[in-house]
């Protein structure tokens, strides 16, 4: 439940729109199946917004924050410890009421750093014995990596996904990903600043603003491709 | 979130950072610039894009393409931003040449087998949008109970305060009787010397009556006597104290022939007139017979330790 809810994030984007009101459904399903009480999951919510009310907003921005950390410090269940380094954060908040380091993200930094340490930690004594001598374990993944290439079928069902999802956009963002991410270097570059001016946003909103629908888009075809296999 | 004061990263030092390219220090500066600062964290991601499409797009080369393989690709997260591209830009390219020529169907679908999949991605948005919606009237369902409960609870702390202002009123109110009462003392305490005249009988209207009492010493002296007026309901004892230890006293009335304690005392705390110290025990006239007494004054120090600070004694009288 709690991955669907985070697939469909997106897609409920697509379809309500990037301001809708969706996320406060999703976090209270993560926690309840974490254990996190309802009171230390509310003050989780309230001190991450941190005195504006984003309806839950913040919690998943924060939470796609610290998936990312974990992922990029070679971490396997990315998705886990972010969840344990936020079920920390709302636990002191049950005990304590307050925290007082500012701003609660630096704070989502330092308890993160933790669970990554214990996590390096807990992973070292695990080493089965003959694979002690074997390298890292990113560097055993890398070894024993699959081709990205899952096979054609696969690839065909991708591609049929993408197009479902692709008509499911409004004409203004198919237009918008189309002139952000055609062509490549100069002309990129250049197409890019124009599309900005037209636009009237800076090339850092743009970019935002492209990645939303492109990462919408990315969820949506996951989703798609998982529908038609639970069958 | 957002940390303006941090040094601002180029696209091409953030890009590095992805492929674990840069120094350790950039790299766990970067780790906590990515989680609590809004802009680098945005800039990330569009730089990351940016950079799987390089590579999907052959467009990477030497040390970046390596690391990137031998890094980014670590990861099965990553692994399939990778495989999206491919086919993201796949489209997009298609598109944008579609749209030189004139574009009359965008996002063509392709061909009739997409048909299929284009329910199956309907079904699974219905069944997504279905989920969210029962869940979110549960969820609705559940803040109501919680608001509900939250509501009761504010109901029971505001009736316990009341309670607590009552009591702590009637605390007050017991604490001015007190005081009342011990200056009725005082003024019987006056009205009452010296104590050989209480034997007199000179008090014979006063339903209660008092005696000062001083530690017995060792050398043998007089013992006061206290004649006990008929109708008298409660014999009040000035104890005298040599020193003030103990936050409370108890007294005990023995009978000093059989050792016996006839009466005791609750808890009494020491009062202060001038420079003499005393506790003031009222004992029922009930309880009393005429003959010697010994009064046991005993110092107890909030329960952890008791000490007998002195005897006194008195012979009563009808």
């Amino acid at each position: 439940m709690t991955r669907v809810l985070h697939e469909i994030e997106p897609i409920v984007r697509i379809l309500f729109g990037r301001e809708a009101s969706f996320p406060s459904v999703s976090p209270n399903i993560v926690r309840e199946e974490e254990g996190l009480t309802r009171v230390a999951f509310d003050r989780l919510l309230d001190w991450l917004d941190d005195g504006k009310e984003s309806n839950g907003e913040t919690y998943l921005e924060m939470r796609r924050r610290l998936v990312s950390y974990f992922d990029r410090r070679g971490r396997l269940s990315a998705d886990e410890l972010a969840d344990e380094t936020l079920n920390r954060i709302g636990r002191t908040l049950e005990k304590d009421g307050v925290i007082a380091t500012t701003p609660p993200a630096r704070y989502c930094y330092v308890v993160a750093k933790y669970v990554l340490l214990e996590d390096i930690r807990r992973e070292r004594r695990h080493v089965p014995l003959d694979d002690s001598r074997g390298g890292t374990v990113m560097e055993r993944r890398v070894m024993t990596r699959p081709v990205p290439d899952d096979g054609a079928m696969l690839r065909e069902q991708r591609l049929e996904c993408l197009d479902c999802c692709l008509q499911s956009l409004k004409p203004e963002q198919r237009d918008l990903v189309v002139e952000y991410y055609r062509d490549t270097k100069r002309q990129k570059i250049d197409r890019r600043r124009e599309l900005a001016a037209r636009l009237g946003i800076s090339m850092n909103a743009l970019g935002i603003r492209a990645w939303r629908i492109r990462s919408a888009l990315e969820s949506c075809v996951e989703t798609c491709c998982k529908g038609p296999r639970q069958v | 979130m957002s940390l303006s004061h941090e040094t601002r990263y180029s696209d091409e030092q953030l890009a590095r950072y992805l492929l674990q390219l840069l120094p350790e220090g950039d790299m766990e500066r970067l780790d906590e610039m990515s989680i609590a600062d809004e802009e680098t964290a945005w800039r990330l991601r569009v730089v990351e894009d940016d950079l799987v499409d390089a590579y999907v797009s052959g467009r990477l080369t030497g040390e970046t393409l390596k690391h990137f393989e031998a890094f980014y690709l670590s990861s099965e997260r990553r692994r399939r931003k990778v495989q999206f591209a491919g086919n993201f830009l796949d489209k997009v390219e298609r598109e944008a040449a579609s749209s030189k020529v004139g574009r009359s169907a965008p996002w063509r679908l392709r061909e009739p087998i997409a048909a299929g999949w284009c329910l199956a991605a309907a079904a699974a948005l219905l069944l997504a949008c279905g989920a969210l919606t029962v869940r979110y009237v549960q969820l609705r369902s559940v803040l109501s109970d919680a608001r509900g409960q939250s509501a009761s609870l504010e109901r029971r702390a505001r009736e316990l305060e009341q309670q607590l202002d009552r009591q702590r009123a009637a605390n007050t109110e017991t604490l001015n009787e007190l005081g009342r009462v011990r200056t009725a003392m005082a003024e019987l305490q006056a009205a009452a010397t010296p104590p050989s005249n209480a034997s007199s009988g000179t008090s014979q209207a006063l339903r209660a009556i008092a005696l000062v009492l001083f530690p017995q010493t060792r050398a043998v002296g007089q013992i006061p006597t206290l004649v006990v007026p008929p109708g008298t309901s409660r014999v009040t004892l000035e104890l005298r104290l040599e020193s003030n230890r103990f936050p409370r006293y108890q007294a005990a009335l023995k009978d000093p022939a059989s050792n016996v304690i006839v009466w005791r005392s609750g808890r009494l705390a020491p009062a202060s007139t001038s420079d003499q110290q005393s506790v003031s025990v009222a004992i029922p006239a009930s309880v009393l017979k005429a003959q010697h007494y010994s009064i046991e004054l005993t110092g107890d120090d909030t329960g952890a330790s008791t000490e007998v600070v002195g005897t006194y004694a008195v012979r009563i009288a009808f």
